[in-house]
């Protein structure tokens, strides 16, 4: 057989650069520099099993938003409702598990077949009713994506921005509406779990081991299946060529519709995961979740994980190294006595900078 | 001689009051280059646009390898092997090659037993290496990302995008328009490759230069009517300017096909 004068395929070639290395690693330099800076500043408290699972337990909520965000940013779109469907989901969650054992402790109480039933307060009837209110949180994220999703699609209004503002405020109002805008307390324990539960490692006689927030292990295990799903499956690459491309992807026979309402549903139901853990970690739903402005904190942590805002670059590690910055940033500055204004301002910063990063690697891209 | 792979007959297209195609017919043989020259709005695109199944003709048939087709739509002329090759709408830049070659029909295997469909990544990039191998497109690997390309080389992949499917005929409409001197070269060398291997191409080009170089026939349309067809070989650009311009009426040396 003659050999072509095309080299050999996996010749990686001019594209091993200083450039390169920095798209791929730079994020990850930024947060590694910024450990190191603050374990210096802080050699006390900040590299301690203690603080770190504070932190991931703090973030992990923000993870989730920030996740489904990435995936509507990665179709160059933007979803302003994340934070308060989150915040509508964990009202939900709160209210029917609260009339669901409302109405199983009712009948029990008359029925004459109770008796072979589990009591409503026993762990088993817990459960059960913690995994109904679960259904009904991811239900509600799952319906706000896809309202979200139609409006782009189907009512063409001209950018999501407009929809998703729409929807950040009919989710805020909803919150409000079906809580009475005050907190709806007390979570079984079944249901607390993801986001306030501990997994202890390496206890012993002498030592209290690592304490590993349940909450963390959802997030990475829900990070890697994204990973997957992104990287090694159809439907994942046909989101990255939709933000690379849509004329192009609408001609290579892909249904970029559908595309798009895929996205927008899987960050409503990632916005509804983390009320998951929200509510775990607080033991309430609260409408004040839904008006705190959490989608900003996750569109920032997308743009620092170096997304592109113009669609179709960035990653799954990325996106979670973005959230570790973010989160490290404040506790780092917490730590240091550096009053929350001040951490606002160098949040603020920092975005700015990596949305410049960006157009700065997009600008050297197009000279190449 | 061989049956034609396409015969678009008496084709007529109006558009409200403007008469876009006007009995046009259009023959195009196997292996053959056929270049399509005219002015802005002298009807090329629409021509393309019935052969594709974009706009479907007020009247005329159009016959594949001898069989009467109709196409409703793109997905119609597409399953029958015909790809239009679009200027800069082809490609997503932030995709590898590989991926942008089998955009739409990636290759999956299953893994887990069965349980899940996972991307062949390996196979897309042996597949995408021997396409490229075989129209000779020089890319170092198919793992590159489209935007770091050139632009030639960018148009030679989305030509190897379209035949690497089998497809039998290729539409290139302005593929040399955006292109370097030095790049042009290289996306004709791949329309004679595609002759190559029996893949009919039509080139819509308003660069003479290009169509003079690599076509085979060039037809003339002006204002949706068709006021040339003849062999390369028995014309010249004068006479094709002339032609495109209105300075002369007809052809001096028509195709047989269409004497």
């Amino acid at each position: 057989m003659s050999k072509s004068t095309t080299a050999p395929a996996y010749v990686p070639a001019r594209r091993l650069s200083i450039s390169l290395i920095m798209e791929r690693f730079g994020v990850a330099l930024a947060l590694v520099i910024l450990m190191v800076v603050l374990t210096i500043l802080s050699p006390e408290y900040f590299l301690t099993g203690a603080n770190l699972s504070n932190v991931a337990n703090r973030i992990a909520f923000i993870a989730l938003i920030s996740l489904g965000e990435f995936l509507v940013i990665l179709t160059a779109g933007i979803d302003l409702s994340v934070g308060s469907i989150m915040g509508l989901s964990l009202i939900m969650l709160a209210k029917s598990c609260h009339l669901i054992y409302g109405w199983y402790a009712g009948w029990y109480a008359s029925s004459s077949m109770a008796a072979s039933l589990p009591e409503p307060a026993s762990p088993v009837a817990l459960g059960v009713i913690s995994m109904l209110s679960i259904l009904v949180a991811l239900g509600t994220g799952y319906l706000c994506g896809l309202i979200n999703g139609w409006g782009f699609t189907k009512l063409r209004l001209p950018h999501p921005f407009i929809m998703t503002l729409g929807m950040l405020n009919i989710a805020r109002g909803a919150a409000n509406l079906i809580s009475g805008g005050s907190p709806i307390t007390g979570l079984p324990k079944a249901l607390r779990v993801f986001g306030a539960g501990n997994i202890i490692l390496f206890r012993t006689a002498t030592s209290k081991g690592i304490r590993i927030p349940v909450a963390f292990i959802v997030v990475l295990v829900i990070y890697f299946v994204l990973w997957v799903f992104l990287s090694h499956t159809k439907t994942g690459r046909h989101i990255y060529a939709v933000g690379g491309n849509p004329q192009a992807t609408l001609y290579a026979g892909v249904n970029v519709k559908h595309i798009l309402n895929l996205v927008y549903i899987l960050s409503g139901l990632l916005a509804a995961t983390a009320a998951i853990l929200y509510a775990g970690r607080i033991n309430s739903g609260t409408p004040k979740a839904a008006m705190a402005g959490y989608e900003l904190d996750a569109i920032a942590s997308v743009i620092i994980g170096g997304a592109s805002f113009f669609g179709g670059r960035g990653t799954v590690v990325g996106t979670l190294i973005g959230v570790l910055i973010m989160g490290f940033i404040r506790n780092g500055l917490n730590l240091l006595n550096v009053s929350v204004f001040w951490q606002e301002v160098a949040i603020g910063i920092i975005i700015i900078a990596a949305a410049f990063i960006d157009v700065l690697r997009r600008r050297a891209a197009r000279e190449a | 001689m061989a049956e034609p792979v396409v015969r678009m007959e008496k084709i007529s297209k109006s558009f409200g009051p403007v008469r876009a195609l006007q009995n046009v017919d259009l023959v195009l043989n196997p292996s053959e280059v056929l270049g399509i020259v005219g002015d802005n709005g002298a009807g090329k695109s629409t021509l393309m646009k019935v052969l594709t199944g974009v706009h479907q003709p007020d009247s005329g048939q159009i016959y594949f390898q001898g069989r009467r087709v109709r196409f409703n739509s793109p997905h119609d002329s597409r399953a029958l092997g015909i790809e239009m090759v679009y200027q800069d709408l082809a490609l997503a830049g932030n995709l590898t090659v590989a991926e942008n070659i089998y955009l739409g029909r990636e290759l999956t295997k299953k893994r887990l037993g069965g349980l899940v469909k996972l991307l062949d990544h390996r196979g897309m990039a042996e597949g995408a290496t021997r396409v490229l191998e075989r129209l000779k497109i020089e890319i170092h690997s198919p793992h590159f990302q489209v935007e770091t390309l050139s632009g030639g080389q960018r148009q030679a992949i989305a030509v190897a995008r379209s035949v690497g499917f089998d497809a039998k005929v290729v539409i290139m409409d302005e593929p040399t328009a955006a292109l370097a001197v030095k790049e042009v070269s290289k996306v004709l060398d791949v329309i004679r490759r595609l002759k190559e291997h029996d893949v009919a191409v039509i080139l819509i080009s308003h660069r003479m230069p290009d169509i003079f170089e690599v076509c085979d026939r060039i037809v003339v349309l002006r204002q949706g009517v068709k006021v040339g067809d003849v062999p390369r070989s028995h014309t010249n650009m004068d006479e094709i300017v002339a032609l495109i311009t209105g300075a002369q009426k007809e052809a001096l040396h028509l195709c047989q096909e269409v004497a």
